[in-house]
This record gives C-alpha cells, structure tokens and sequence, in this order.
C-alpha cells in the first residue's frame, strides 16, 4: 500500500474504533441500545424519510466535508435515525462543527445526542493524537450547557466568531 | 513626521493581536493518545447533569442552515 493509501486506512479505523469505543461506553450509563455509524446513503435518505424537515441541508453538508479527516456520523436506535453530527480535525484539535438531532420528540436518545456526539468526537480525536475538542460555530443559546455541564470554556475575540474548547 | 506610520503599526498590531490564529495542518499520523472519550473525564455532578439533559441539541455553520 502506498502512503496515501496507508493514511486513508488509518483514519478509516479510526473513525470505526471510535463509533465502537463510545458506544460500549455509553448505552449501559443512558440505558438505550444504540448505534454510531459513518453516514451514508442510508441515513441521508433517513432524514427526509423519517424528519421530514431539518436545519441543516445534509447532503450538502456531507458532499461540503470529503477531507480524509472529515468524521460524519449517524446516531441510530434500532431503524430510526436519532441524529446526525461532523467532526473535523486540524493540529491540536478535534472540531464538532455539525450535530443535529431527530425533531422526534419521542426520540429516546433526545437530549444525549449531544454527549454522544462529544464522546465519539474525542474518541476520534484521541486516536488522532489531538489535545482538545473545539465546539464552532457554538448555538449560543447553549452557551450554559457548554460551560456548565460539559466543562468547556468559551472563548471570545473581536474579529471571530465565538467558539468552545476543552481539553480531552 | 512620523505619527502616520506609529498609527498605522499600532493599529496592524491590533488587529493581528484580535485575530485567531490560522488552523495548523493535519499531522497525517498523529500519535495516538489515550481513547478514553469524553463522558469519562466528567465530574460525577456533570455527568448526571448531562444525563438528565433533554433540551435544544443542535449546531452548525449557518451557510448549511436550511
């Protein structure tokens, strides 16, 4: 295998690893038998077939973030499409740049799809050898939960927008 | 004299003092670290907070914002 080859698998195993890794640790603390996977095909057609609406517009989101590093995940619960995030990296960090949960309000996983978008995020980042998880853009109205419960510190300059960091 | 250009170098300073630093490549084999993920190293008070958590989720860059 050449060296482009080499790099690509290593990334592919692990994004793999990380979908495992966090979700072993976490059904057994949120009590649903969940599943982490790459988006595909199967889970863009989801979001039309089964949210019928979204924020974000997912197919352009997923052809926007092909980089080798790109991590587009799908959060599932049996066959329903609980959520949908992207994650990034560069240097030091790992970036969660997109997270979107099912407008289901019965979703078991409402409420969590955010923990578990962190918890796969960082694995994924570990594996990578990144020191920190980056939130950008942040939703400012969760600027509490992003400090307050998840630990993470805000910061703010003139020139750009804000963004949340925290160490991992 | 020379008030224009000190203002002009202060003011390039400024700037460049606000501004964020431009994203470091991607180390194509970064060393791996320990995967201990994130719900881990919560305190315990912030992961029943987390758990308990059932409000808004969702984030994302506005271009993409249907």
């Amino acid at each position: 295998m050449n060296t482009f080859t080499n790099a690509r698998a290593r990334y592919e195993r692990d994004r793999s690893e990380a979908c495992i890794a966090s979700a072993e640790t976490l059904r057994p603390v949120i009590g649903v038998h969940f599943e982490i996977a790459e988006i595909g095909r199967a889970a863009l057609d989801a979001v039309a077939l089964q949210w019928g609406s979204s924020k974000f517009d997912w197919d352009a989101v997923y052809q926007h973030h092909r980089g080798i590093d790109a991590f587009k995940f799908a959060i599932w619960f049996e066959n329903s499409l609980c959520g949908l995030g992207v994650a990034t990296t560069s240097g030091q960090s790992v970036k969660l740049r997109f997270l979107e949960g099912s407008p289901d309000i019965n979703c078991p996983l409402k409420g969590r799809r955010i923990l578990i978008a962190l918890d796969v995020a960082a694995n994924y980042g570990q594996r990578r050898g990144k020191r920190n998880l980056i939130l950008e853009p942040i939703n400012e109205t969760l600027i509490a939960l992003y400090e307050n419960v998840y630990g993470f510190k805000v910061v703010r300059t003139r020139k750009d927008p804000p963004y949340c960091i925290k160490g991992i | 004299m020379f008030a224009a250009p000190k203002m002009n170098q202060a003011f390039q300073q400024a700037l460049r003092s606000e501004r964020k630093l431009p994203p470091q490549p991607e180390p194509t084999y970064g060393q791996p670290r320990p995967a201990v993920g994130f719900f881990a190293a919560l305190s315990p008070s912030q992961k029943a907070s987390a758990l308990g958590y059932r409000g808004e989720e969702n984030h994302g860059e506005p271009e993409f914002a249907r």
